[in-house]
């Protein structure tokens, strides 16, 4: 595999520099939002957008920014970002922009826009800092898919809202409370280094 | 590069970087602004429309026609209310609501029958309660417990003793909040809209 390639800047963001379970970038959200699977979705997908074109922007800029600033230049740039999908949920997507709410502006905040900025687009081509934005967007939204699927499945006994176990079952309120966010996070971190530092090591610890 | 360090060029950088970000901004907010304001007229009456219990409204400009049709907007001293009819008779008056939540404030709508005595239907939509607990005040099963319910005898919880209403599992303050909110402002509309009740 190329470094540098297509398919490195993929594997690395999903899987072996996954930001939120490699890097535990971006937890608050993958906290925050995950009792709902369209909730996730949706974040995950404005993630992927602006961390894509922020990446590209900062990279773009990356020769003119004077390094002392350069901090100051990716909040901007990231901030402009979300303004622009805010805007355009609110015009086109009003529903979507609703069922939202406050979670867009929370963009801002995520950790894993700015790590990205700061780490990749930095020292790397447009392109390819294009590239590494969606595919750690796509790697973060990956997770939070999969924290979503239990937390809404054993909180609500639905998937993206579509009653999947019936009346019968008793929902797990902790699931969609804070602390079920936590212990699926935290299982998830344990399954993937268990699986991770497996591979690494041939089996041994 | 030696310039980048100097005092002028980073102002320089961020003046011009601003510009062009806020030129791009402004023109995106410029341009769906139009949109954007009829989506929320749109929203505003598709609520009215809800609390009055008219159903099959049908969607955007149909909507507003439907809405032109049979709501009709008036004022009582400072008080805004929209009056309903159907086939030329008033069925209810609506109104804007708003009051606290747990975490913050609560707006939303309700209708009242003539006589200011029935409740015809309440809807919330603005709030901050936590989603999938308190957010829940938004969904149909909760709102719609609260149609055709007559409020002489008073809005309470089951298991209460007179209990007519289930709270939301999980969300306690904010159902209590939320039904305290609902009484609050039926009082006040009591209140302004005296001796308009038949």
């Amino acid at each position: 595999m190329k470094k540098g390639g297509v398919k490195h800047i993929f594997t690395l963001g999903l899987w072996g520099e996954n930001p939120v379970f490699r890097q535990i970038l971006g937890i608050c959200s993958s906290l925050a939002v995950t009792n709902l699977m369209f909730n996730s979705l949706i974040m995950g997908l404005g993630l992927i957008f602006v961390t894509a074109f922020s990446e590209l922007t900062v990279s773009l800029l990356r020769r003119f920014t004077p390094k002392h600033i350069r901090m100051v230049v990716q909040v901007f740039i990231i901030s402009a970002f979300v303004i622009i999908v805010d805007i355009l949920l609110k015009a086109y997507l009003p529903e979507m922009h609703k069922a939202l709410g406050p979670y867009v502006g929370l963009i801002i905040t995520n950790c894993i826009i700015m790590g990205r900025c700061e780490a990749f687009a930095q020292n790397n081509k447009p392109v390819a800092s294009f590239l590494d934005g969606i595919a750690n967007g796509v790697g973060y939204t990956l997770v939070l898919l999969i924290i979503a699927l239990f937390r809404e499945l054993l909180g609500f006994g639905s998937i993206f809202g579509i009653s999947i176990l019936g009346s019968w079952w008793t929902k797990w309120t902790i699931m969609v409370m804070p602390p079920g966010a936590f212990f699926m996070l935290a299982i998830l971190i344990w399954i993937t280094k268990t699986v991770q530092v497996d591979k690494k090591t041939g089996g041994e610890r | 590069m030696k310039k980048k360090n100097s005092f002028v060029y980073p102002i320089l950088f961020m003046m011009v970087l601003t510009f062009v970000f806020i030129s791009l901004l402004a023109f995106l907010d410029d341009t769906t602004k139009p949109i954007v304001e009829k989506q929320e007229a749109l929203q505003v009456q598709k609520n009215i429309l809800y609390v009055l219990g008219f159903s099959e409204v049908g969607e955007g400009d149909a909507m507003g026609a439907f809405y032109d049709a049979h709501v009709e907007e008036k004022k009582q001293g400072d008080r805004v209310y929209y009056e309903g009819q159907k086939e030329g008779e008033i069925i209810g008056y609506a109104f804007k609501i708003e009051g606290k939540g747990l975490w913050g404030e609560i707006e939303g709508y309700l209708a009242m029958d003539t006589s200011l005595e029935t409740l015809k239907g309440v809807t919330f939509t603005k709030h901050s309660e936590t989603p999938g607990l308190g957010g829940r005040i938004e969904e149909d099963w909760y709102k719609e417990q609260f149609r055709d319910l007559s409020v002489g005898e008073g809005l309470v919880y089951r298991p209460k003793p007179g209990g007519n209403l289930d709270a939301i599992s999980g969300a306690t303050q904010t159902s209590e909040m939320t039904l305290q909110l609902i009484r609050e402002n039926i009082a006040e509309i009591q209140k302004e809209m005296e001796g308009m009740a038949k």
